[in-house]
């Protein structure tokens, strides 16, 4: 811990600050779940409105690196989720912002509204999951809809629940 | 945890939330924190000199619009920094009145709901603050323009007795600084042009690009006008003259030296450079500048940007060479390899560049033992067990050997299945998992997270 580098707890540090500050409307919450380790956070991710997803929260695990903000955090899904480019598994992303895409000018914070985002707009031609992306690419947009929403009311927590 | 962190979003609870916005602007993008040598990218975004360089050097791309861009092309933003300096120095008390200010309106709110008797609060508080504004307007005046950009910032810091006086205090501050800083610019519009390229020359953070410009000097001929439009370098004796009397002057310049030729008026067109009549008189001065200043001062070259380098074609001794030079430890765990290497002199380019950039410089000691700490704390990962050197695989393969034939296995079944039936997989969970395998197949066989899976 004492090796990591200041600058990078303190950046963490005012970003954590700043999520408390202001809610983003596309998380429950956003905090590192052990107070003594900065570099690993969680966050309840909400449904988009007016989608399939709308409704339910996933968990979702976030993992900084030590080069962070060069690098982007390794960020997972813990409830499971059915959509084209997240593994169904084990939660990966696929997500170009999350790999080559990344700029450091991004936050915490700003990345999971991105992932929001994702869920809405998937990219069935890079899929992790291939059975919905196949859905979508044969334009199965009701089977598609229907499969998420089983998902979502199978597995994911639900917004009235935690409220 | 306010006073230990200070945050754009301590503004939200004071009378005056705007202040938000203006201290998010102020802060860099990548450390979020208030610009330190604040540099204005080609696409206009400033950032820290030194979380500029780092970015640029992990992707040549600006962090905030993605536009490519690279080192050399960074300058300095002299407005901003004068931004941030001067609301640093007001941030604390600004924020300690409004908060003050806020929680006796609160208080002052209370009472009022306690005590039906008391006079409306509302109007007082109006009437004071017009009252105050138009005292307060002369005072803020010789700010000029740049009055505009914070008006809501001092508007409110008039708002109350201390940091008024804080404010005109930060604006003569201002004002000074805008002298002392707009020098430079002086020199560069005076005439006196053996001070171009000097000045030109310590902004360039390449050394050998700035060099090959100077041998070459119509490649740089698009780059002057976008800082002084009406002055254009003339090609014979590379002073800078107004655009309109150019073609007199290069008449007179070659008179001076060679017979005149009606071409050469248009001689700052690149591709009318190229007979040897033209170019010899455009070298001659430049190769003497060359030469007049390769020697430097041991003084002078501690002021010196370093170059960037190129990974491929610099030699594992040459760094390892340039490390030592500088006092860099190499090897630090064991034998460090050409990447570790070339990473370490990059990182030292960027801590020494931004370095120079910043109004207190550090000594050198200060920035090595800078590097070694941000090198250990970006080395603190671990690296993956497939990348191990000692990674046996003949043992790993073994080991996980059901797995991989499970996978096969399970790819070879889905691909038949898929040529009997040849319809698209339906959507149940049964065909949900035989594809989970088929895709960590694609995702790389070999890869510890697909055997996992």
């Amino acid at each position: 811990m004492a090796s990591r580098s200041v600058a990078l707890n303190k950046r963490l540090i005012q970003e954590l600050h700043k999520t408390r500050q202001e809610d983003n409307p596309a998380l429950t919450y956003l905090a590192p779940p052990d107070d003594s380790d900065l570099h690993h956070w969680r966050a309840g991710l909400r449904g988009t409105p007016d989608s399939p997803y709308e409704g339910g929260v996933w968990d979702v695990d976030i993992v900084i690196p030590d080069n962070y903000p060069l690098a982007p955090p390794t960020i997972k899904f813990i409830t499971r989720i059915c959509h084209p480019n997240i593994n169904i598994k084990t939660g990966e992303i696929c997500l170009d912002l999350l790999k080559s895409e990344w700029s450091a000018a991004y936050t915490i914070s700003s990345t999971m509204t991105a992932i929001q985002t994702l869920l809405t707009s998937p990219e069935p031609d890079s899929p992790l999951n291939v059975d919905a992306a196949a859905l979508l690419r044969a334009g199965d947009t009701m089977g598609y809809e229907s499969l998420v929403r089983y998902y979502v009311w199978r597995y994911a927590k639900k917004e009235e629940d935690i409220l | 945890m306010d006073a230990d962190f200070p945050d754009p979003t301590d503004w939200i609870q004071t009378p005056v939330p705007g202040l938000q916005a203006l201290e998010t602007s102020l802060r860099c993008q990548v450390c979020k924190e208030l610009f330190t040598a604040p540099k204005v990218t080609s696409c206009g975004h400033t950032f820290c000199s030194l979380c500029i360089r780092r970015c640029l050097s992990a992707s040549s791309k600006c962090p905030t619009c993605m536009k490519p861009d690279e080192e050399p092309r960074l300058r300095d933003n002299i407005v901003v920094s004068e931004l941030v300096n001067s609301f640093d120095t007001i941030r604390k008390s600004l924020l300690e009145t409004l908060v003050a200010k806020e929680e006796a309106r609160k208080q002052a709110e209370e009472e009022a709901q306690r005590d039906a008797s008391t006079r409306p609060k509302r109007s007082s508080y109006d009437l004071d603050d017009d009252g105050i504004m138009e005292d307060a307007e002369p005072v803020h005046r010789p700010r000029g323009k740049r009055r505009r950009q914070d008006t809501t910032a001092s508007r409110q810091t008039q708002e109350i007795g201390p940091p008024r006086r804080s404010t005109r205090t930060s604006s003569q501050r201002i004002n000074s600084r805008i002298g002392s800083s707009q020098t430079p610019v002086v020199v560069e519009s005076d005439d006196d042009d053996d001070f171009q390229p000097i000045e030109e020359f310590s902004e360039d953070d390449d050394f050998r690009s700035s060099s090959r410009a100077k041998r070459k000097p119509t490649s740089r001929v698009p780059e002057t006008p976008t800082k002084k439009p009406d002055l254009v370098p003339c090609p014979i004796c590379s002073r800078l003259k107004e655009q309109s009397n150019i073609e007199v002057h290069v008449d007179r310049c070659i008179d001076g030296k060679r017979s005149p030729s009606p071409t050469l008026g248009r001689a700052n067109d690149a591709s009318s450079a190229g007979t040897p009549l033209k170019r010899q008189p455009i070298s001659f001065p430049n190769v003497s500048k060359l030469q007049h200043r390769a020697p430097y001062t041991a003084e002078e070259r501690e002021k010196l940007r370093l170059p960037k380098g190129n990974a491929s074609l610099a030699k594992e001794a040459d760094i390892r060479k340039k490390l030592r030079e500088i006092g860099i430890k190499c090897d630090v765990k064991g034998k460090d390899t050409k990447q570790v290497l070339w990473t370490r002199l990059q990182e030292w380019t960027n801590l020494w560049n931004a370095n120079l950039d910043s109004e207190s410089p550090k000594t050198k000691p200060v920035l090595i033992k800078e590097l070694e700490a941000y090198e250990r704390s970006q080395l603190a990962q671990k690296p993956s067990v497939v990348q191990n050197k000692d990674f046996e695989r003949e043992a790993w393969s073994n080991a996980h050997k059901p797995g991989f034939d499970a996978l096969i296995a399970n790819a070879r079944k889905t691909a038949t299945q898929k040529k009997e039936d040849g319809t698209e997989a339906e959507a149940t969970d049964q065909p949900l998992d035989s594809m989970a395998g088929v895709q960590a197949e694609l995702n790389g066989i070999g890869s510890p997270e697909a055997i996992e899976a």
